[in-house]
């Protein structure tokens, strides 16, 4: 599979009445936007905002973030959102780089009770810790329909899960709108992603993502909420790269897998880029336990199995945020550690105060372990100009405005382990 | 700017008072420098001055810690430090206990106290979560160097400078942990303790998973009729009068007592003094701790075939693993040689 990522930087981005993209500015038309958003009537309504790397802005409730794609020739952008169904990770694709549409809305019915913030600072201390805050985001405050207020759906499906869907269908729809003020044009720089045979012999490697998005669109969600058990699945890397894989949590602000994460993965990135020169990176594992120990044991035991028939000597593993799927990492850690794989895992510290180890699950084999922060610290926010996303904050009675003081947690992206980060926590 | 004012903690012995035989000799305090204080003076150069120092023999310091504790805080009150650096005691556990101590009881008065000793001394772990401990090796060899990063660490919390993580300041870690920005992103440090891995090199986990000693229970006895059981307590209970000085917190020590021909331990004559619970019902009865009464009984009844003549005692409260791990080695080595097929062990 032969991926050829094509980038457009972007230094800036301008509002317009013409979509267009000439020397790094993108104008973009913010009327066409917000009727490309409009137009299912999902939405009550939206605003565009444009706001850039060291403005004093703050945008709160988030919720997601893509980069703008576009695959020219017959491909699907974002399948199973924009495109139909087809296999990504092959062909050109063009990007915009440098910009991302990022996605503000408040809650519906059926979103929890206890509903984490979740914030991207353009300037202060915050911006270092999330590459989104180093782009020029386009940005859709959205408004819900009201009848995503109600409940359940007549079918009882909860609101809060068909809602999270369109947003991601807007945020995608847009990005991949943007995108297209590239058509016909010559990217400034080409990366061509395969995973060609190393000439010589270099252990072989892979990377267990332990998440749920939705794949290719299908949900991997029952109607209630409740994660399937399915069985670890193989991926090309390069899907991942192309925009197979589209966020869907919306809790845990610093850990969220927004799907820009996936376009820009860090650990995938890395292992990719040393691909041929100190390893022999194989293949992805698409890893999620189910509720129950058995299930969990079904899928440590299963990823496993894969690996084994992939005759890897190590692999790198990025873990979904704490708590109970923390059961099934870990398990899968031990099993691979008992059955000869080395296993490398990179996870937030989620829990518990500084005197606290902050595990809450983890077995002796788990010797290997980046850290991506700890959520439950506190980090003071500085006073801003202006915030785009809503007038409270969720868990803070504080004005979002600042000065104040949240949770490392409330930071997008702070602690993700599939983009990119650089909290770390460390011994005092 | 002022000098800091320095407090330094040193035993008997290096207060020039005496060995082992003197560990007895209760606190004191004189002015300046004594001792290993004549180095840190030294390496305190123009930023610091060691106006007092305290010493206590090891032995009083651990076996009447109230009392020294009230001294410390009566010579602390008069000298007024902005910093107090005890040690290094490099591997001593009991002067490791009292450097301990005396930093604890600044810290509580609202002064920042910084400790020395080797990454081994037992009083580590019972510290290092109140007090800043700066490593040294184990022997006085290399006192300068020991002194050296002490002080740095002690000059530094006496500045109310922030104080960085344990690797980058080169103290123990205080087992807390805080979030820090690192240089590399996260897939560059995944990817890199992944070759590590592979390279089969030195690496080392940015987030340590809690380790526990793992004890595999011993087998049960295959014959209780046929075998002989002793008694080992961590109940503190001891001759009435605790004619050893068993510590009734954070023990050191253990010790046998016979209980050849008794059928039972009467009030009269035993008591508990572990300092952990409401010895009350325990002292109306010790046997509600060592069950001595019911033994009997069970030995008569050919239950099994014989009590041993001793019991071995400690007190479990607050115990550094350290110690707890030597009285169990040593404990067990007298049962084999007793010829004990089981051990009651009763906690409290």
């Amino acid at each position: 599979m032969h991926l050829e990522l094509g980038s457009f930087p972007v230094d800036d981005v301008q509002e317009s009445d013409r979509l267009c993209y000439a020397d790094g500015v993108l104008a973009v038309d913010t009327e066409a936007l917000r009727q490309l958003v409009l137009e299912g009537g999902e939405f009550a309504d939206v605003s565009v905002h444009v706001v850039r790397p060291g403005d004093r802005t703050r945008l709160i409730h988030v919720i997601d973030a893509a980069e703008p794609r576009f695959k020219p020739a017959a491909g699907s952008t974002f399948p199973g959102f924009c495109g139909p169904v087809q296999m990504v990770g092959e062909g050109a694709t063009q990007r915009l780089a440098g910009v991302a549409v990022v996605t503000t809305s408040d809650l519906v019915a059926g979103d929890p009770v206890y509903a984490p913030e979740a914030i991207i600072d353009m300037s202060g201390p915050a911006a270092d810790l999330t590459p989104l805050s180093r782009t020029v985001n386009v940005v859709l405050e959205l408004e819900p329909h009201p009848k995503y207020l109600r409940p359940d759906t007549p079918d009882g499906e909860l609101q809060s899960l068909v809602y999270r869907r369109q947003i991601r269908a807007a945020e995608l729809k847009v990005a991949c709108h943007l995108a297209r003020a590239t058509e016909g044009l010559r990217a400034k720089r080409v990366v061509h992603y395969e995973l060609s045979k190393p000439a010589h012999t270099l252990p072989r490697v892979a990377y267990l993502l332990h998440d749920i998005p939705w794949i290719y669109g299908a949900q991997p969600v029952s109607p209630q909420g409740e994660a399937y058990g399915s069985l670890p699945t193989l991926m090309h890397p390069n899907e991942v790269l192309d925009g197979a894989l589209v966020s869907i949590r919306d809790y845990e602000g610093c850990s969220r897998d927004a799907t820009y994460f996936y376009q820009n993965p860090s650990i995938l990135s890395e292992l990719y880029r040393r691909h041929g020169v100190d390893l022999d990176f194989v293949a992805v594992v698409l890893f999620t336990g189910g509720p129950d120990m058995d299930a969990k044991r079904l899928a440590s035991e299963y990823a496993y199995k894969l690996l084994r028939m992939l005759d890897v000597q190590a692999v790198c593993a990025s873990s979904s945020p704490s708590g109970n799927p923390w059961v099934e990492f870990m398990m899968f850690c031990q099993r691979c550690e008992r059955g000869g794989i080395k296993t490398i895992l990179a996870m937030p510290e989620e829990v518990g105060a500084p005197e606290d180890h902050g595990f809450s699950h983890y077995v002796p084999e788990a010797v290997a372990i980046v850290s991506t922060g700890r959520a439950s610290q506190e980090i003071e926010l500085p006073r801003v100009s202006t915030v785009i996303g809503g007038s409270e904050l969720h868990e803070v009675s504080d004005p979002p405005v600042g000065p104040v003081s949240v949770p490392y947690t409330s930071i997008f992206g702070a602690s993700s382990n599939i983009g990119h980060s650089w909290l770390t926590a460390r011994e005092y | 700017m002022s000098k800091t004012r320095v407090v330094h903690y040193i035993n008997q012995f290096f207060a020039g008072i005496g060995g082992e035989d003197r560990a007895d000799v209760g606190p004191g305090v004189v002015e300046g420098p004594k001792g290993p204080g004549l180095v840190l003076q030294k390496v305190l150069e123009g930023s610091g001055e060691v106006v007092a120092t305290i010493y206590c023999g090891d032995n009083y310091a651990n076996e009447f810690e109230e009392k020294a504790r009230d001294a410390f805080v009566e010579y602390l009150r008069r000298y007024q430090p902005d910093v107090v650096l005890a040690g290094p005691a490099f591997t001593s556990g009991r002067y490791g206990m009292a450097c301990g101590l005396v930093c604890a009881t600044a810290r509580e008065l609202g002064i920042p106290a910084v400790s020395a000793m080797h990454p081994d001394n037992p009083a580590v772990e019972l510290y290092r979560s109140r007090v800043h401990i700066a490593p040294t090796a184990a022997t006085t060899a290399e006192m300068l160097d020991s002194m050296s990063r002490a002080s740095t660490l002690a000059l530094k919390l006496a500045g109310d400078q922030p104080i960085g993580s344990a690797a980058e300041e080169g103290y123990l870690s205080r087992g807390l942990r805080y979030n820090q920005v690192a240089s590399d992103d996260v897939g560059v440090r995944t990817v890199d303790m992944l070759m590590k891995r592979l390279r089969e090199e030195d690496f080392e986990t940015e987030w340590p998973v809690p380790t526990y000693d793992r004890v595999r229970p011993a087998p049960p006895l295959e014959a209780l009729e046929q075998s002989t059981l002793a008694i080992v307590t961590s109940g503190g209970v001891v001759p009435k009068g605790n004619r050893d000085g068993l510590q009734s917190a954070r023990a050191t020590r253990w010790y046998s007592y016979s209980i050849a021909g008794r059928s039972s331990l009467s009030a009269e004559d035993w008591e508990s003094i572990h300092g952990g619970f409401d010895t009350t019902h325990a002292n109306r009865d010790p046997n509600r701790i060592v069950p001595l009464d019911v033994l009997r009984e069970f030995e008569a009844r050919g239950v099994f075939a014989r009590l041993a003549d001793t019991m071995y005692v400690t007190t479990g409260n607050q115990s550094g693993l350290e110690n707890a791990i030597r009285f169990g080695e040593e404990i067990s080595d007298e049962l084999v040689k007793a010829g004990v097929d089981g051990v009651i062990f009763v906690a409290t």
